[in-house]
């Protein structure tokens, strides 16, 4: 039995993502499972958000009412939706908990099942519900749900010249997605970043609404290659447990996609696609702090079979791979070859974990100082209040110096593997 | 004795009834009773008479068909005994059958050129004659099953030896492995009755010499071939000869004869005719493996080419020849196409190739042209455009890869100040790095080795 998949998307940026994922890619592993969330004024159409995603491409509006009436839920009650303030988001998502988790239960996902929720980063509804959901989901969903565990986070950070607020938005969301109350919070959190995606495809100028059509559309292969492995013609080794514990148990669970695709195997070798692809993060990091690498690979179906590629080479390619770039050698990968038919060309996704987010955080502190230090001082209501704000930062910073602190140790290395604590002498 | 007793009583009751009539009724009733009575009686036997007539000529019918039933029994059994007579000694039977003959004769149920006796038969009951034909088909089954056995067996003699020749001239090299095929099936066809066994016999003969019609052809194609290589008009007449004892086995050896020596004749060009248009065929192919389609036409070409074992298929080769010929224009014209679409490609993607006037290079290709010229001419055309399109597809990779393999250059050197082309793991990986330095001036490429510039 194959494991299957769910998407959640919570907000505007969000609903156009997974809904162009759904139009474009409706593999059995997904179905129909695309929950599509917002806090639209109520008299207000729910496609509102989509009607750029309509523009590009025709045929997608009648593909919308396909899932129109199960799959888009509006939650909250007040009728503005919760603007740019997140904190509205979280409040409207918990007081709503129940159509939430009616509309979620409906997916029919079971225990092992996974789910992908999708945010922005920057926004209020999406990344003020979404972490609120996930830990829900993963700790006490409810009656009429079981318990999801494998509830992955995707997050969408904004683009680096964004006004202040959504870049403290977009750090208090990542510190919530990681964690939540003090617990570990979803069970990966995936990280892209509008900026970077544009800087690796070169897109310099160009309208709003296309130029997020060109950045989700990198998000949706990538999506596309995480839920590849749980298809057929997978002869991979990555299983949907492995994505999602070990991850939990190191302690690092953000990871950042790296994208390489239409790759000519006549050209280049297994050992350049990888390359390609770690030279391609979409989100702002040095590959060099890496501690952790999912490595998916999507090839021609007759290339697989004839064995010209094979799970046996990228193994040893990936390892070579890791081995020169990560930190540690990159002992934590795992490598998964998917042959597909009527493909020509190579897709090549590496989900990087564990790196420093140095480079994240280098990009939002500066505008989130300026947010943090002109809240005032006022409570209650939706005001951000700054003792959450103190708590928030009091978790990531813990969360960083987890992450720093693992990167320094690999980078170390283990020697011996410390034989001597064990009782041996150290000569042979 | 009954039958005149009532007569009699009818007569007396009669003479009887009259006098009491007359004595009662008078002269004149009477009279007119009398005239009425005889005129009735004449009227009835008169009746009588057509009626009897009548049944009598349909026994007759039935006595005539019983015996043409006999008379057509025994003429084709006569007529089955003189075909079968070129194969075995019918004498005895004739003569047991010219017996029954004279039976039937001697009892009047025929005449002396056996015709049926109707005159005769008229005064025999159907019965006498029924009982008399069933006789004599009784006599005519256990002679016909007599006939079978020795027949039979001949017959399956004459086919096995059918069948042997014509398996030696299949072997021998004829094309006549479907005649043998068929010889065989005929060979193996049930037949009981001597009719069917005579039927079984002729199309067996016929199937034979229809074999043998196609191998005297072949000879004669193969004495032809032969004719520009040696003085061969020894062996027409021979086949002469054998043509006109085309029935016997014997000329299966003979025939055999002809066609091993003029074979021997043909090996040489054989061989040479072979090897040439393989030898031509496994270079084009060298320059085909980017174009499925024409590799798998010329490949079946070169396996029917290569795999003529037998000197006989000599003049095969004009036609596989031509073929080459045509897959050649075909292949060239594959490359052509390509050609101009990858240079279409390269327009898109940005870069203007030079022309390679690929198109017009199809003329130099004569298909009219003796084959050796054709094909000397043929390889240097082809090797020409299949190094344009080389280049070009070549080009064509680069440029669509060249986005990837800029970024892992870029890394590189950013990295540790150098790449190697082997490093890249790329194809092409030279052409790579050429362009990168275009590209990015502030990187120098010596020695396949690209680094930063000081
Ligand atoms: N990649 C991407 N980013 C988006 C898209 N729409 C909005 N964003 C980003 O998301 C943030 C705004 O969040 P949005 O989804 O509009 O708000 P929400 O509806 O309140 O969750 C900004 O940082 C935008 O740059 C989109 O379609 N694609």
């Amino acid at each position: 039995m194959h494991t299957r998949w769910g998407i959640i998307a919570s907000g505007q940026g969000a609903n156009r993502i997974a809904f162009l994922y759904y139009a474009k890619y409706r593999t059995p592993a997904i179905g129909d499972r695309v929950l599509l969330l917002n806090t639209t004024p109520a008299d207000v159409k729910p496609e509102a958000p989509l009607e750029q995603v309509f523009e590009s491409e025709p045929g997608l509006r009648e593909v919308f009412q396909e899932i129109r009436k199960r799959r888009v839920c509006i939650f909250g009650r007040t009728p503005s939706g919760a603007g740019n303030n997140w904190i509205l988001g979280e409040r409207e998502a918990m007081a709503d908990y129940d159509s939430i988790r009616r509309y979620i239960a409906a997916l029919g996902l079971r225990r092992n099942d996974v789910l992908l929720g999708v945010t922005t980063l920057g926004g209020g509804t999406g990344n003020g519900s979404l972490p609120y959901i996930v830990h829900r989901v993963r700790r006490d969903p409810g009656e009429g749900l079981e318990r999801i565990n494998n509830f992955l986070a995707m997050g969408i950070l904004p683009y680096d010249f964004e006004a202040p607020q959504r870049h403290f938005n977009a750090v208090c969301g990542l510190a919530r997605l990681l964690r939540y109350n003090g617990e570990q919070n979803a069970a990966l959190v995936i990280l892209v970043d509008n900026s970077q995606v544009e800087r690796v495809l070169g897109i310099k100028k160009g309208q709003r609404a296309e130029r997020y059509h060109r950045i989700n559309q990198e998000v949706i292969k990538t999506i596309h290659m995480m839920i590849a492995p749980s298809s057929r013609g997978s002869r991979g080794t990555i299983d949907i447990a492995d994505y999602c514990q070990l991850p939990g148990n190191i302690g690092t669970v953000h990871f950042a996609p790296c994208l390489s695709t239409g790759n000519d195997p006549e050209v280049l070798s297994l050992r350049a696609m990888l390359e390609s692809a770690s030279a391609n993060p979409l989100v702002p990091l040095e590959t060099e702090t890496g501690t952790m690498a999912y490595i998916i690979v999507a090839a021609p179906r007759e290339k697989v079979e004839s064995g010209e590629i094979t799970q046996e080479d990228l193994e040893e390619v990936s390892r070579e791979w890791a081995a020169h770039h990560l930190a540690g050698e990159g002992l934590l990968r795992y490598t998964s070859l998917i042959a597909e038919p009527e493909r020509r060309d190579v897709d090549v996704l590496i989900l990087l974990g564990g790196f420093s987010l140095r480079g994240i955080m280098e990009k939002s502190l500066q505008k989130y100082r300026i947010f943090r230090d002109s809240l005032g001082k006022g409570s209650g209501g939706s005001r951000i209040e700054l003792r959450m704000i103190q708590n928030l930062e009091e978790e990531l910073r813990e969360y960083i110096a987890i992450t720093e602190e693992r990167i320094a140790r690999l980078r170390e290395g283990y020697g011996s593997g410390g034989l001597e604590e064990w009782g041996f002498s150290n000569t042979r | 004795m009954n039958e005149y007793v009532v007569t009699a009583l009818v007569v007396l009751g009669t003479l009887a009834a009259g006098l009491v009539l007359l004595l009662s009724f008078g002269i004149t009733f009477v009279s007119y009773v009398a005239v009425g009575l005889i005129v009735s009686v004449l009227l009835l036997s008169l009746v009588y008479t057509w009626w009897k007539s009548k049944t009598d000529r349909t026994v007759t019918l039935l006595k005539v068909e019983i015996l043409n039933r006999i008379k057509s029994t025994v003429e084709s059994l006569e007529e089955n005994l003189r075909t079968a007579s070129t194969t075995v000694d019918v004498e005895p039977f004739l003569k047991e059958l010219a017996r029954i003959k004279r039976g039937l004769i001697s009892r009047g149920l025929f005449s002396r050129d056996f015709e049926i006796n109707e005159g005769k038969i008229d005064r025999m009951t159907l019965t006498a004659i029924e009982v008399e034909s069933r006789k004599v088909e009784q006599q005519l089954r256990s002679l016909e099953s007599l006939v079978v056995a020795g027949y039979g067996e001949a017959v399956a003699r004459r086919l096995r030896e059918l069948v042997s020749a014509a398996q030696m001239l299949a072997e021998g090299g004829f094309s006549v492995m479907q005649e043998y095929e068929e010889l065989r099936r005929i060979g193996s066809m049930p037949a009981t009755s001597l009719s069917e066994l005579i039927e079984k016999h002729r199309r067996a003969e016929e199937e034979f010499l229809r074999l043998m019609d196609r191998c005297l052809r072949e000879a004669e194609f193969l004495i032809s071939t032969a004719e520009g290589v040696k003085e061969v008009s020894h062996l027409r007449e021979e086949l002469e000869r054998i043509r006109k004892e085309r029935d016997r086995v014997e000329a299966v050896y003979r025939l055999l004869r002809v066609r091993s020596e003029v074979s021997g004749y043909l090996r040489e060009p054989f061989l040479r005719a072979r090897e040439e248009v393989v030898d031509y065929l496994d270079r084009l192919l060298g320059f085909c493996r980017e174009f499925d389609r024409e590799q798998q036409a010329l490949k079946r070409l070169r396996q029917r080419a290569a795999g003529y074992a037998d000197p006989g298929y000599l003049a095969e080769f004009s036609d596989i020849r031509e073929e080459a010929k045509r897959l050649t224009l075909e292949l060239a014209r594959a490359l052509v196409r390509e050609i101009t679409a990858l240079e279409e490609e390269l327009r898109e993607l940005g870069r203007s190739p030079e022309s390679t006037g690929a198109g017009g290079r199809i003329s130099e290709l004569d298909p009219r042209q003796e084959f050796r010229e054709f094909a000397k001419n043929a390889l240097e055309v082809i090797e020409t455009l299949h190094s344009h399109f080389d280049r070009r597809y070549r080009t064509v990779k680069i440029a669509r890869s060249y986005a990837a393999v800029e970024r892992i250059i870029s890394r590189k050197l950013a990295e540790k100040g150098e790449v190697s082309a082997e490093e890249l793991g790329v194809r092409y990986a030279e052409e790579f790095l050429k362009q990168y330095t275009r590209e990015h001036p502030e990187a120098v490429l010596e020695d396949n080795v690209l680094r930063l510039r000081d």
